[in-house]
């Protein structure tokens, strides 16, 4: 009775783990998954299997899949507002941006990590730190977006909302030097 | 992209872990032959502390150039005494030589697996350069 408890808890990660649109929830999903898995091999009596399991499956493959998702889903987003002296964290968490929003449904759409940072530097100040992949700033209602070619994704986003017509949206993109 | 800045409480907290992570490590190592468990297990266990490290101090490691050495020293070891074993007829004799060249595998596979699977998350590690921070 107890196995059949434990299976079904399977199938319902198992399907967690492929639905949920944000990738790092998935992973930790799967090492639900594993650790589960790990626990009906122990009932069905096979405890060396169960080791293996619970070693490899919750513990390097979720580290793994952690380091793979740091390395290359990250979409860093920087929202600047160069006239306001510091973002409130009130105005942050109450009124999400509806460009940020839109943006967070491109990344979900694409598999992306959306990392947004609220800051006041100017443009300029940002493009020189290392790993950006766009900037939002925003100018009395409208918004300019800075990009670069060689980032495929932001060449995706500008072609889809030029598609759409946004009004109060300008794309700035900064041609690869050689 | 670090998945944990700097974090205190995770750095003292794992080095309360690592003698016990090392110690669990060695008791499935050697307890293989009798209980569930055995090299490759206890060897992915001892991974573990290698890849706790990372998360808290996301640097690549060094020394890593002598870990694919004794990875590949092991491997030759591990052959050669399964070879030994056979030819020389030790498997005839009593339980106590079996179950001396057992626990002597067991530790050869396990510090094989150990390091063998952290080399292979720090080359993992390293491809394009690493992290941007």
């Amino acid at each position: 009775m107890i196995e059949k408890i434990f299976y079904v808890i399977l199938i319902i990660f198992a399907f967690f783990s492929v639905q949920t649109p944000k990738l790092r929830r998935s992973v930790v999903y799967l090492a639900v998954f594993s650790a589960v898995s790990a626990f009906t091999y122990i009932l069905m009596g096979a405890p060396d299997a169960a080791l293996a399991e619970a070693v490899i499956g919750s513990t390097i493959a979720t580290v793994i899949y952690l380091a793979a998702l740091n390395k290359y889903r990250v979409f860093m987003v920087y929202l600047t507002d160069e006239k306001r002296e510091r973002h409130q964290e009130e105005h942050i968490s109450r009124r999400k941006e509806s460009i940020l929003l839109a943006i967070e449904n491109f990344c979900i759409l694409r598999e992306l990590e959306p990392q947004i940072i609220y800051t006041v530097d100017s443009v300029d100040k940002i493009k020189e730190k290392p790993g950006w992949d766009l900037i939002v700033s925003k100018n009395s209602g409208n918004y300019v977006l800075h990009g670069r070619e060689q980032n495929y994704h932001v060449m995706a986003l500008k072609e889809e909302w030029e598609g759409k017509q946004r009004k109060q949206v300008e794309f700035i993109i900064e041609k690869e030097h050689e | 992209m670090r998945i944990n800045a700097h974090s205190e409480i995770l750095e003292d907290i794992l080095f309360v872990i690592y003698p016990l992570i090392i110690l669990f490590g060695l008791y499935v190592i050697l307890a293989g032959t009798k209980a569930p468990g055995g090299g490759f297990q206890g060897g992915a266990i001892l991974v573990a502390v290698f890849m706790s490290r990372y998360l808290v101090f996301p640097i690549t490691m060094e020394g890593l150039n002598f870990l694919k050495k004794l990875d590949k020293v092991i491997l030759i070891l591990v052959i050669v005494s399964a070879f030994v074993y056979l030819i020389t007829g030790f498997n005839d004799t009593t339980d106590l030589f079996k179950s001396i060249y057992n626990t002597l595998m067991g530790i050869l596979i396990g510090v094989k697996v150990g390091s063998g699977l952290t080399v292979i998350f720090y080359t993992f590690i390293d491809i394009e350069g690493g992290d941007t921070d």
